[in-house]
């Protein structure tokens, strides 16, 4: 529900008391908000090999191409026939800077 | 004041978005095929020094491109149309007027950029493409569109191309249009070319030179427009807002020849759901269908059946559109004929509708949408990579 839909709802009861909480009306936190800084850069990515560099087997990679790497930041490098990940240290096969690893415990 | 209109133009955009996730393919010989993996529809230089033309049978071409160790993808749409996105996006964000002409291709209107920017603004809008999409694009500007389109096709000839081209920049512009066949000028089509040749002009310089009356005469009122552009005038804005779609049309070849009725009815309920989301999309609803069925024209089978269907009320949904498109779908069918395609366009367009009242809409009588049976028609996809972008099961692997 956006949030003039929720306002709609709830000032269009008519019968009862006011909502207390009508004043008090705000956008439920949205996780795209804290994660994704430009929808049109940001890519995502399945990390499958072992546990390395604090990624584990299974993790989302978030990749903002739009962010340009700084070394020691944790990269996704164009390798041959693959994609591997690796530490920044200004490596030309690069693919983009991994913004957020994402760990579904 | 001077326009500056530019084509930016995504170099051999579909092989260009199978490389951003297949790092495998660069630098190989890549193509992508058609639907049902007919012909091939995109090269990559590789394979274009290879000597593979434009729509060239897959079948034909097949042994040549293993022994040469090609890189083969089907078509993947869900793929190419959210690259797409991602590009045009990118390129708003560095110019006001952009009109998206096609999947790959927009116009520009830099006409408030000053001279002595031009050139830094189209290197950097190539440069930010390249780093926030992954996809190559080439930039030609000129007076308008037809000269930027023509800039570019000249400047992909040069080997010392680096991507961005000018129409001002061009030597001896008036005498090369002698060396360029007319079918290369934009809105120049088949037909056309057909009619030129007959009055023996082959080139774009030779096409020039035709009077203004010959040319309305056997063209119209777009072909004098197009002498216009090439000679330097300014005739087709850049038009940021899409002009409303006149229709809306769903449909695709089987991946096999079809005769039951009941595969072709899924068929054509599958197309109508793809049909009602474009008419969601674009926030339009129609008054109006024609169904048609269709056999293989290329194995001579040429029959043709239609309808065009005028539905009780302007609809958006899918399952009542289904049940008034299903008894005519019956009566057009025919039990002895074997199919290769079908389809549904949406006409009489109109911007969404107001609810329109029930009292002089007949009611309809609601048939069931087909059960799921063994596929037979949808399309052969043998070589299609994943929707890399649009479904979570297909987001790319990295390892370490």
């Amino acid at each position: 529900m956006s949030t003039i839909e929720k306002e709609l709802h709830i000032k269009s009861r008519t019968t009862g008391f006011a909502s207390p909480a009508e004043s008090y009306v705000d956008k439920r936190l949205d996780l795209n908000e804290l994660i994704i800084d430009n929808v049109h850069t940001t890519f995502y990515f399945r990390y499958m090999g072992p546990d390395s560099l604090g990624v584990k087997k299974g993790n989302v990679l978030v990749i903002d191409k739009s962010v340009d790497p700084v070394e020691g930041d944790l990269v996704v490098l164009t390798d041959k026939t693959c994609f591997k990940i690796r530490k920044y240290e200004g490596q030309t096969n690069l693919w983009g800077r991994v913004s957020w690893i994402l760990n579904k415990q | 004041m001077n326009k500056k209109i530019g084509i930016v133009d995504c170099n051999n955009f579909y092989v260009s978005c199978e490389r951003v996730f297949n790092p495998i393919s660069i630098g190989k010989p890549t193509v992508v095929l058609s639907n049902n993996d007919g012909c091939v529809i995109a090269r990559s230089q590789e394979a274009k020094d290879l000597g593979i033309k434009m729509g060239e049978p897959f079948f034909q071409k097949r042994e040549f491109m293993d022994e040469h160790r090609f890189c083969v993808y089907s078509s993947n749409y869900n793929l190419y149309g959210d690259m797409s996105d991602r590009v045009m996006t990118t390129i708003k964000k560095y110019a006001n007027e952009v009109e998206v002409y096609s999947i790959d291709e927009c116009f520009v209107d830099f006409s408030n950029i000053p001279d002595e920017e031009l050139e830094d603004r189209l290197h950097l809008i190539r440069n930010e493409v390249k780093r926030l999409t992954g996809i190559p694009v080439s930039i030609g500007v000129g007076p308008n569109k037809t000269l930027a389109k023509l800039t570019s096709y000249i400047a992909k000839k040069q080997p010392s191309y680096d991507g961005i081209c000018s129409y001002w920049a061009l030597p001896n512009f008036r005498n090369l249009l002698y060396t360029i066949p007319v079918d290369e000028v934009w809105g120049i089509g088949r037909q056309w070319t057909k009619k030129l040749k007959n009055i023996q002009v082959n080139t774009v310089g030779q096409f020039v030179m035709v009077s203004d009356l010959s040319i309305r005469k056997m063209m119209n009122v777009n072909g004098l427009k197009t002498k216009m552009e090439l000679l330097g005038e300014y005739c087709h804005p850049v038009q940021k807002i899409p002009k409303l779609k006149r229709n809306i049309a769903s449909t695709r070849s089987f991946g096999q020849d079809i005769d039951s009725f009941e595969q072709i009815a899924e068929a054509m309920y599958s197309y109508i759901q793809s049909g009602v989301k474009k008419l969601i999309d674009n926030e339009i609803s129609p008054n109006r269908a024609t169904i048609f069925l269709c056999g293989n024209i290329h194995k001579g089978e040429k029959h043709y059946s239609s309808k065009q269907i005028s539905f009780n009320k302007q609809t958006r949904n899918v399952d009542d559109i289904w049940s008034q498109v299903y008894p005519h779908l019956l009566s057009i069918y025919s039990d002895t004929k074997k199919y290769k395609k079908c389809g549904i366009i949406f006409n009489e367009l109109m911007p969404e509708s107001i609810e329109q009242g029930t009292l002089f809409t007949s009611t309809i009588e609601i048939v069931q949408p087909p059960s799921n049976t063994e596929k037979k028609w949808e399309m052969r996809q043998e070589y299609i990579s994943q929707k890399f972008t649009t479904s979570w099961a297909d987001i790319p692997s990295v390892f370490v």
